[in-house]
């Protein structure tokens, strides 16, 4: 740490020509206090840093159509839009492991479609490959689509489930468009149930 | 020319000078002949000017039966550092009412212009802890704003007010743009301030002054920008 008269008399000078500097680039860990409605009261975590504890933020958390309510407790990173500090967001949240990584409630959503595994091998919905809720494997795999069919409908409340041993027929009523699991948007692609 | 009435808190005073910026904190060195102790508010008097700032007590002391001490324009709260504070409005944060609680945390006194909530701040403001000067920068990034040797911090353009007469023209540097003036009194060459003179082929707008003021009189090196007539 340098400490010398000339250096303590610049320092502040050269600090005052760039005011917001302390929000450019930042990221400052919060802790999550409470929601308030669409957003998140936050504490500081390291109070050193100089800034203030909870404010309503929103999440920004850079996918389209999400938004979580947060576990109370866990921590995400603020940052400031361009520098200013009259714009904070939320753009980071718990990595897995860390306490507060699964929030509470989980909305993806959108306008048209929303689409799982568009490439993917097979969709599994729930634990883990060895205890799945449903798993979906794209045609000819030979893997069943009503359980996943099922699980979704109990999620999303929008897909009509087929029916075991026969080919499924997605986005019947009430879903005008359809929803595709592990498959392309053609709704003309089948999936095979067993 | 009178001598200058020069006087800190009352006291008698040897010599001062006194430092103010277009869009700054006026600073004064006041030195006396005597043992002092001085703190806090006070008013310094040059010629007859009053100027009301506070004593830094960092940069003040006595030697050898002098006593120096170093004013700072108004309540030299600027430089204090403020708590971390969340400001928070949906229906718009007014940017008057962040920077009236600035103020009133660092004890100065702030005017501000009339259209100071005409532009949108937006729902947050995030007030770091840091040194007020550096929030009022955040708040009003392209306002100037200033201390007045009346004590109170203006937020926009000074006043264009022309020199009185009994502002004289010393001398003129056209390279270095400064401009040696005698004077009576301190308000007469604040920053702001027009000079002309038929000498100058357009008039001058002081942008920085130093006046010193001893037994003899007031002389200020002025720092200006020439303007148009």
């Amino acid at each position: 740490m340098i400490d010398s008269p000339l250096f303590n008399a610049l320092a502040p000078l050269v600090r005052a020509v760039f005011p917001s500097y302390d929000f450019h680039g930042g990221k400052y860990r919060y802790r999550i206090v409470s929601m308030s409605v669409d957003r998140v009261n936050l504490q500081i975590v390291a109070k050193r840093r100089g800034l203030p504890d909870a404010f309503p933020v929103a999440m920004h958390p850079g996918l389209a159509g999400t938004w979580a309510q947060l576990a109370l407790g866990g921590e995400v990173l603020l940052e400031f839009i361009e520098g200013d500090p009259t714009m904070p967001i939320i753009t980071h949240f718990a990595p897995k492991g860390a306490p507060g990584f699964l929030p509470v409630h989980t909305t993806i959503d959108a306008t048209s479609t929303v689409r799982l595994g568009e490439t993917a091998e097979q969709v599994i919905v729930g634990a883990d490959a060895s205890t799945p809720l449903a798993v979906a494997r794209a045609k000819g795999t030979g893997e069943s689509l009503t359980a996943l069919s099922v699980a979704v409908n109990a999620i999303i409340g929008v897909l009509t489930a087929g029916t075991p041993g026969v080919t499924p027929v997605l986005a019947t009523a009430p879903l005008a468009l359809p929803l595709v699991l592990g498959m392309t948007a053609d709704p003309s692609t089948k999936l095979k149930a067993v | 020319m009178t001598a200058p009435l020069l006087s800190l808190a009352g006291r008698l005073a040897t010599s001062a000078r006194l430092c103010a910026g277009y869009a700054d904190i006026w600073t004064a060195d006041v030195t006396l002949d005597q043992e002092a102790t001085l703190s806090g508010a006070v008013v310094l008097t040059i010629g007859g000017t009053e100027l009301r700032g506070t004593i830094d007590g960092a940069r003040s002391g006595t030697f050898l039966l002098s006593s120096h001490f170093r004013v700072i324009g108004g309540a030299a709260g600027w430089r204090k550092t403020v708590k971390a504070r969340p400001y928070h409005n949906d229906a718009t944060l007014k940017r008057s009412r962040v920077l009236a609680d600035l103020a009133r945390d660092v004890g100065e006194t702030l005017t501000l212009p009339a259209d100071v909530d005409a532009s949108y701040l937006g729902l947050h403001f995030v007030r770091e802890a840091a040194p007020a000067s550096r929030i009022i920068e955040q708040l009003l990034p392209s306002t100037r704003w200033w201390v007045g040797f009346d004590g109170v911090t203006v937020a926009g353009a000074r006043p264009s007010r022309m020199a009185p007469p009994s502002v004289e023209l010393l001398d003129y540097q056209v390279r270095t743009r400064s401009a040696l003036l005698a004077l009576d009194r301190a308000e007469s060459v604040e920053p702001g301030t027009i000079i002309r003179d038929a000498r100058l082929s357009s008039p001058l707008q002081i942008r920085h002054v130093e006046i010193d003021a001893a037994g003899s009189g007031l002389r200020a090196q002025a720092f200006v920008m020439e303007v148009v007539a």
